[in-house]
């Protein structure tokens, strides 16, 4: 999917997201067919705040997630350097485990997120434009 | 065999890489026709491409060079560097990767922009970039400086002179082609030589870290494999681990990336690959860092440089002889070249794209004009790290990217979360938000120990930690939020749905 599938009504004239003219007029709400308020009274339009909860959820859990691991770590670091120091075998400091394990799981996270995008965001997303279009 | 030398060999592999980079900048500037090729490659990178380009942007000098020294000068304490260094990515690809492709077009300030008055917010964002990029520029001026010093003998402000000129060959020609394009090559460079030059150290060693980290505690005592020195105050701890964390998601010239891949799912992709690739980097960091330690040693790792930022290369020229010296020095100088590239490219777009279309010109400039105010911008860029790389010789390349993430962690990551994520934000918050971290960050810095101390010799520091993070980043988002609700804005509030919207569908004009 790229941005050929975007939900756009074709005579609306949604302006370029990037550098605007200052000029006033452009930030607020024009009257009009705009693509917004077309997908705001479909059937889609709940779907998509379904979908967007449940993306930000995921995000923000991930997020915390990695937050309080690695604060943790941090924490110890600055409060128990002799706990981090302990030799559980001759050459490995649980300290050094500890780095380790925190530098696998900030790629598990990802790996969780994407994975969950991939298979249920897209398709969704992509659904609600289908939708959308044919629903016109 | 005397190490730290200039020698021949290691000179010519060295000149040899110079010449073919610059062959693949020349290959790639004869596609660089628009802003869009110029600042995002035509936005039509993979998102293999750009996992490589983003690793590539992201193992900078200080990764190679500073985490190496540090681990070989003081043990555990380098680890807190690669570790936190990492961290930062699931928080870029949750909250930050999408929305961002699909808000943008050429810098993080279209975001923060975009529903906010366009000119305040710009030149504060531009502000807060620039002070980002000159203190990464600075580290790779200082790694680099000491790289050609080691390896031709070159006073070392000749060598970061040298490092200067041949950058502004780089992006002034190539644009963000050629910077994605000497990025892949880098990072497959940097990883297979770091791996090589790992696999050489843990050869000695019957291929198990565990006996190599032994040897280290065993020559210069178990405290080596404990946290200590380096990070001796509790708050400057936690204060550097903020800043590492949430600093990646606010470094221009990564997220500059993710205007280069054609939508938000490759920007995703790209993020797991770029994660993967920099994580088995900075494990492999560990070997390196505690490999100098035991087979080069810390006395002679000092000697060449006070900030240990050559213990990687002189590894690499007791295992390898030097011909290896010659090989890992390339990549250790392609390593910088390629990330001094990104930065400029990235200060470059906030001077050009920023400032000068959008607050002089008002939005409308045309493309040449656009294209020569950037190439301008690099010149000046080029210039000012030249300076800052000689004013700050001897400081640790990892300490001072370190700084670059904690401005970046406190100007430029609150107003981005908040402008996405917030309704009630408003453009005075968002001005006031960036400034007040872009300054106070700076000003935390300049009264650090690090300056007062180690540079001015003065006895004593006004502020007594040198990790200012943990205060600025709280203190950025409270200012953020108060400065808003003082002052409500209604067009901001009713823009809030139309970025909502863009969030998950991209920009509406962008296929056409």
């Amino acid at each position: 999917m790229n941005g050929a599938d975007y939900i756009r009504d074709p005579g609306s004239g949604v302006r370029d997201p990037g550098p605007r003219s200052p000029d006033p007029g452009s930030r607020t709400p024009e009257p009009g067919p705009l693509s917004y308020d077309v997908v705001r009274m479909s059937d889609s339009a709940s779907r998509l705040v379904t979908l967007s909860a449940a993306r930000w959820r995921l995000s923000i859990i991930l997020t915390a997630t990695m937050t309080m691991i690695y604060v943790a770590f941090i924490l110890l670091i600055a409060f128990n350097k002799e706990l981090l120091g302990t030799l559980l075998v001759p050459g490995l400091s649980l300290g050094i485990l500890l780095g380790v394990l925190v530098i696998v799981t900030a790629w598990a996270l990802i790996m969780i997120y994407v994975r969950w995008t991939n298979a249920n965001y897209d398709v969704a997303v992509a659904d609600i434009r289908r939708a959308h279009r044919e629903g016109r | 065999m005397q190490t730290g030398q200039p020698n021949l060999i290691a000179m010519s592999g060295f000149i040899i890489f110079i010449v073919l980079s610059l062959v693949i900048t020349w290959f790639a500037a004869r596609r660089t026709r628009s802003t869009k090729d110029f600042y995002a490659a035509g936005g039509s990178v993979t998102a293999l491409q750009n996992g490589l380009a983003l690793a590539g942007d992201y193992m900078s000098a200080a990764s190679f060079l500073g985490i190496a020294g540090l681990v070989a000068l003081s043990g555990f304490d380098g680890l807190i560097y690669s570790i936190g260094f990492l961290v930062g990515w699931p928080v870029v690809v949750c909250l930050i990767a999408e929305p961002l492709r699909n808000l943008g077009r050429y810098t993080f300030s279209d975001v923060v922009a975009f529903r906010l008055r366009q000119t305040p917010v710009r030149v504060a964002s531009a502000a807060g970039s620039l002070a980002v990029i000159a203190f990464y520029l600075i580290a790779q001026m200082v790694g680099a400086g000491n790289l050609i010093r080691l390896l031709f003998g070159l006073d070392y402000e000749i060598a970061v002179a040298i490092v200067g000129m041949v950058m502004l060959a780089y992006v002034l020609f190539g644009g963000m082609i050629a910077t994605t394009w000497v990025q892949i090559v880098k990072a497959v460079l940097l990883l297979s030589g770091a791996f090589m030059l790992a696999m050489m150290v843990l050869a000695r060693f019957s291929f198990n870290p565990l006996a190599l980290f032994a040897a280290a505690a065993e020559q210069y005592g178990p405290a080596v494999l404990a946290p200590g020195r380096l990070v001796s105050d509790p708050v400057d701890a936690i204060s550097l681990g903020l800043a590492l964390m949430f600093g990646t998601a606010g470094l221009p010239h990564i997220l500059m990336r993710f205007y280069t891949v054609p939508d938000g799912r490759t920007a995703r992709v790209s993020v797991a690959y770029a994660t993967a690739i920099i994580g088995g980097f900075y494990l492999l960091t560990f070997i390196l860092g505690f490999g100098a330690m035991v087979l080069v040693g810390q006395d002679a790792i000092r000697g060449v440089d006070a900030g240990g930022n050559m213990a990687a290369p002189l590894l690499a020229e007791v295992v390898g002889g030097q011909a290896f010296l010659g090989f890992i020095a390339a990549v250790a100088f392609a390593t910088i070249l390629a990330v001094v590239a990104g930065l400029t490219l990235a200060g470059a777009a906030a001077l050009s794209h920023d400032i000068y279309v959008n607050v002089f010109r008002h939005g409308h400039a045309p493309e040449k004009e656009q294209l020569l105010v950037a190439r301008a911008s690099t010149i000046v860029l080029a210039l000012l790290s030249i300076g800052l790389g000689i004013v700050f010789k001897g400081q640790n390349v990892a300490y001072m990217v370190g700084l670059a993430f904690a401005i970046a962690a406190s100007a430029n990551f609150p107003a981005l979360i908040l402008s996405m994520f917030w309704k009630p934000f408003t453009t005075r918050g968002a001005q006031a938000s960036i400034l007040f971290g872009t300054v106070a960050t700076l000003a935390l810095i300049w009264m650090s120990p690090t300056i007062q101390i180690d540079l001015l010799k003065h006895t004593t520091a006004y502020f007594p930690y040198r990790n200012p993070g943990l205060f600025t980043i709280p203190l950025s988002f409270i200012i953020g939020i108060v400065v808003s609700l003082a002052a409500p804005e209604k067009s901001a509030v009713d823009g809030f749905a139309r970025l909502e919207q863009q969030i998950h569908f991209g920009a509406p004009d962008e296929a056409a």
